[in-house]
């Protein structure tokens, strides 16, 4: 409360319905029981916190799914905005708009309707799919320009190495045409960069990670971090 | 009676002390401004054109009234003091004039003499008025009364010895004592200030005869006779004195030129002022050191009346402050070496831990001032009269000097010249004018077209010639022994629940990987249940398993699509859990538990493995923590991406989980290993073409950029 600048008095200020400091305190205390519970449902086998854990979590997922369906129609609104008033894009805007209606309906009625379901399907085999798909081959033929160029527009010890080992891993990924299997990249080299240098990475941020997931969770539960007031 | 504050300590002294008891400051200013009228200044010998007769009338009385009471006490004051030195001086109230000249050092009991000598003047002024020897070029000018009553109620001068008269007749007590009083006046009597007294002492003298002297005044002669001696004791102030009326009846003559009546008006108020200032002259001087009253006064030393030349006269006194139109280089010249002596401290002095407490100095460099400017001279006048070094004689403004330019040299290394130079090249080329853009191929959109076509054409023509060109693989990774053994450790028939967990993006790829496993677990028997996290993963799964499905049209496919699992880790959490809870019912609504794949599962447990189909490592880690302590010693296996790879192969490694099929080339390891034909192998050639096409272009690339690199040095080395 000290670095809010709104603070004054006794440290409480009026926003809107209630104190700002009550609600805080309100906010925490919830989040903290609500830690508590969970995590102590993993440990005590009581029907009290079994239930209560399950509940919510019940309602954290109706909380996810329903910020899915505000974004969805936070989209459709302003995308239908753009629409009506004529800005610049409006073109694209009625595309996704009738898009999104039009695969709405057809995946609210495709269950009930044996004509509608193969449609459906073909709006995602035949639209989606592809366009995704192509994308990802825009990637590659973008990660290909980039590994061309990038010597020269970085000539620098990292930038050789990340080459060379890119065209090695590539190299014992699989057997050349004509050449087959390239002996020392395939079985020595890309194994030991794959499954020795890059997981032993990948395992010091995963133990990363772990530690960050468990520290932030034991900060929310004793108060530190209260990410529901943004901080 | 109130108080007066002193201007420099604040502190309250009487009103009748000159002096401040705290700080021995003046209170009161030794001298005050005396207006004057420049453009009205005429000569001072115009005030011989006034009337002796009308001065001399007016004078006792117009003169008496505001002159009288402060010098009364003047008198009285100066009587007390010649009496404690030499001789006495008589007081007279009526004619304090008297009282500044030897002549008029008579006894308060010689007031029918003096009353006499006042008859005397009324009768002579009027022949004495045209034998008046200064020339007067205004005579027709006429005075007004009121003009003349001020210019009488000027003290009367000694005679100077040039103005004597040269009447025989003169008694030789009188000629003495026009003597002496020109030795009192110092012997520099030829101002014009005292020629006006000698216009009105000139009719006196000339027509006294000694004839007409009365017998008490021959017995009184020898007691006008004052000794040299005892006036060269008198004090310079009180010879100085007369010389400020004199510089008023100056202006307040100049008025008689004026004959309006406003102007009078303004005269007599500023006559009002004229003699408020002189009631504060005589009490300063009534208490003034003589030492101290000589060095202050801006009177002409020596007794001299005030020299009014045409330069003084024409400065307005309002312009200056009295002290400082007084002080003059001379005085500072005199007073600098004297003061100097006081042993002030020294700058260089101070000790070193002080002058280190002064960063200034090492900022502002002063020039050394002169010994004099360091102590400071003496006020002699004003309110600060007698404090030293208060006020600077010349302006600190000439002993600022500017800061040493000291060159500073820019530390820049070598980035930020480069910096520098393409700040400089850009800023020079925007003020050259461009040639206008033509419609040329960028080389880097040419390259990009050169790449995609290589890329698309070296993918197509394996598909289109068909056949095997690239070799099957003779290495099998090394986690395809622990992925096939729990593969077939799964029990015929078993619920298998698919997690369909991957963008539409890398729907190839891990269909590709995925194919192969799920035909030889559906040659199992195996019931499948789908479920993601992913909204694109349930349509994922509806393609996936009907093109398996299409695959294998003999094969009656059994799954369950249980949809979209919503809320991320939480709802992974609640499926792990609560299968059934969290996921009740199919993508058509039907109840999910209670399909022939999901028949007699109500737990995660239940499922006879778990296989888990993803392109993100994230979602693999979420499904294996969330799920493993649910499942007990269900297997797990995942299909994944080749770029999730990494990240994934230490749960494999750890064993939390127990198979592992990654990207193409774990596709292609099953297919190869059960002899099923599959998207794997249709991919694999297109797929080693491509990667030989790619490691040439990067190959091409980099020898590129080297070359670049290597010219681009030669040409800045020549």
């Amino acid at each position: 409360m000290g670095d809010n600048p709104g603070v004054a008095g006794m440290g409480i200020i009026k926003s809107g319905r209630y104190p700002v400091k009550i609600r805080a305190m309100f906010s925490t205390a919830v989040a903290i029981l609500g830690g508590l519970v969970v995590l102590a449902g993993y440990f005590v086998q009581l029907e009290f916190l079994i239930n209560a854990r399950r509940t919510l979590i019940e309602w954290a997922i109706i909380l996810t799914a329903f910020a899915v369906i505000v974004g969805i129609i936070s989209l459709l609104i302003v995308h239908s905005k753009k629409t009506v008033n004529k800005e610049k894009g409006a073109f694209y805007s009625i595309i996704l708009v009738s898009s999104l209606l039009i695969t709405f309906l057809l995946g609210l009625l495709s269950p009930y309707s044996d004509t509608i379901s193969p449609a459906f399907s073909f709006t995602f085999t035949a639209i989606q799919l592809p366009i995704e798909a192509s994308l990802m081959a825009l990637l590659a033929v973008t990660l290909t320009y980039g590994c061309i160029r990038l010597l020269r527009h970085r000539m620098s010890s990292f930038s050789i190495i990340f080459l060379v080992t890119t065209l090695f891993i590539l190299i014992g990924l699989a057997p050349l045409p004509l050449l087959g299997d390239m002996p020392f990249f395939s079985d020595t080299l890309r194994p030991f960069v794959t499954r020795v240098l890059a997981v032993s990475g990948a395992r010091g941020i995963l133990i990363g990670v772990a530690l960050g997931a468990l520290t932030t969770g034991l900060r929310v539960l004793i108060g530190i971090d209260r990410p529901f007031e943004g901080k | 009676m109130a108080d007066q504050r002193c201007p420099m300590c604040g502190k309250l002294n009487p009103e009748e002390q000159e002096i401040c008891l705290f700080c021995e400051a003046r209170l009161k200013p030794l001298i005050a401004n005396i207006p004057s009228y420049p453009e009205f200044d005429p000569p001072v010998e115009k005030k011989t054109d006034q009337p002796a007769d009308q001065t001399g009338q007016k004078d006792m009385g117009a003169s008496k009234k505001p002159i009288s009471s402060w010098l009364m006490s003047l008198g009285n004051k100066s009587e007390e003091e010649q009496d404690a030195k030499a001789g006495t001086f008589g007081g007279n109230d009526e004619y304090p004039a008297s009282d500044f000249s030897p002549a008029s050092a008579v006894n308060e009991t010689d007031r029918e003499f003096r009353e006499w000598l006042a008859g005397l003047r009324n009768q002579t002024s009027p022949e004495v008025r045209p034998e008046t020897p200064i020339s007067n070029e205004n005579e027709n000018t006429p005075i007004e009364p009121e003009q003349e009553i001020r210019a009488s109620s000027i003290p009367e001068q000694p005679l100077t010895p040039a103005q004597k008269p040269e009447d025989e007749s003169i008694p030789e007590w009188l000629s003495r004592l026009g003597g002496d009083s020109t030795d009192q006046g110092g012997g520099e009597s030829s101002t014009p200030v005292s020629e006006i007294a000698v216009t009105e002492e000139r009719p006196l003298t000339e027509n006294i005869s000694n004839e007409n002297i009365p017998p008490w005044l021959q017995v009184l002669e020898p007691k006008a006779e004052i000794p040299t001696d005892e006036e060269e004791q008198l004090p310079e102030w009180l010879s100085q004195l007369p010389s400020i009326p004199a510089v008023e009846s100056t202006s307040e003559s100049s008025s008689g030129f004026n004959a309006n009546t406003e102007t009078n008006n303004r005269e007599r108020q500023a006559e009002a002022e004229n003699i408020d200032w002189l009631a504060q002259l005589k009490s300063s001087l009534g208490e003034k050191p003589r030492g101290e009253l000589q060095d202050a006064s801006s009177i002409g030393s020596e007794g001299t009346p005030i020299p009014v030349d045409e330069t003084e006269s024409t400065l307005p006194a309002t312009e200056l402050p009295d002290w400082l139109s007084n002080l003059h280089p001379e005085q500072s010249e005199k007073t600098s070496p004297e003061a100097g002596d006081q042993g002030n401290l020294r700058a260089t002095d101070l000790p070193s831990w002080v002058q280190a407490l002064r960063p200034i100095d090492s900022v502002i460099t002063y020039s050394a001032p002169a010994e004099s400017d360091e102590r400071g001279e003496e006020e002699t006048s004003g309110p600060l009269a007698g404090l030293q070094g208060v006020l600077p004689s010349t302006p600190w403004v000439g002993n600022i000097r500017k800061p040493q330019a000291e060159a500073v040299k820019l530390q820049v290394n070598n980035n930020q010249q480069r910096y520098a130079a393409q700040l400089e090249k850009m800023v020079r080329g925007e003020g050259q004018a461009q040639a206008k853009k033509t419609q040329e191929l960028n080389p880097s959109r040419i390259l990009r077209l050169a790449i995609s076509v290589i890329l698309i054409a070296v993918v197509l023509i394996p598909i289109v010639l068909g056949g095997s060109t690239i070799p099957e693989l003779n290495l099998y990774p090394s986690e395809w022994v622990m992925t096939n053994q729990t593969i077939n450790e799964i029990p015929a028939g078993a619920p298998l629940l698919l997690v369909f967990d991957y963008d539409p993006a890398l729907a190839s790829e891990l269909e590709a990987a995925a194919a192969p496993v799920i035909q030889h677990l559906v040659f199992q028997g195996a019931r499948l249940a789908l479920i993601s996290t992913n909204p694109t993963g349930p349509a994922l799964g509806e393609q996936f398993l009907q093109a398996t499905q299409n695959a294998f049209p003999e094969k009656d496919l059994i799954y369950t699509n249980l949809g979209y699992l919503a809320g991320g880790p939480v709802g992974i959490t609640a499926f792990a859990n609560e299968p059934t809870e969290a996921a009740e019912f199919t993508v058509r609504g039907d109840q999910a538990w209670q399909t022939p794949s999901l028949r007699g599962v109500s737990l995660l447990s239940d499922f006879g493995a778990v296989i888990i189909l993803t392109d993100n490592a994230d979602t693999g880690r979420l499904w294996i923590e969330q799920t493993r302590n649910k499942i007990s010693d269900t297997p797990i296996v995942m299909i994944i991406s080749a770029q999730a790879e990494p990240m994934i192969r230490p749960y494999l490694d750890s064993g939390q989980i127990q198979g592992l099929v990654t990207g193409l080339v774990g596709g292609k390891v099953y297919e190869q290993a059960y002899a099923t034909p599959g998207k794997a192998r249709l991919y694999w050639d297109s797929f080693g073409f491509g990667i030989l096409a790619v490691e040439i272009m990067i190959v091409v690339g980099g020898l590129w950029g080297v070359i670049h690199y290597v010219r681009g040095r030669t040409k800045v080395r020549i």
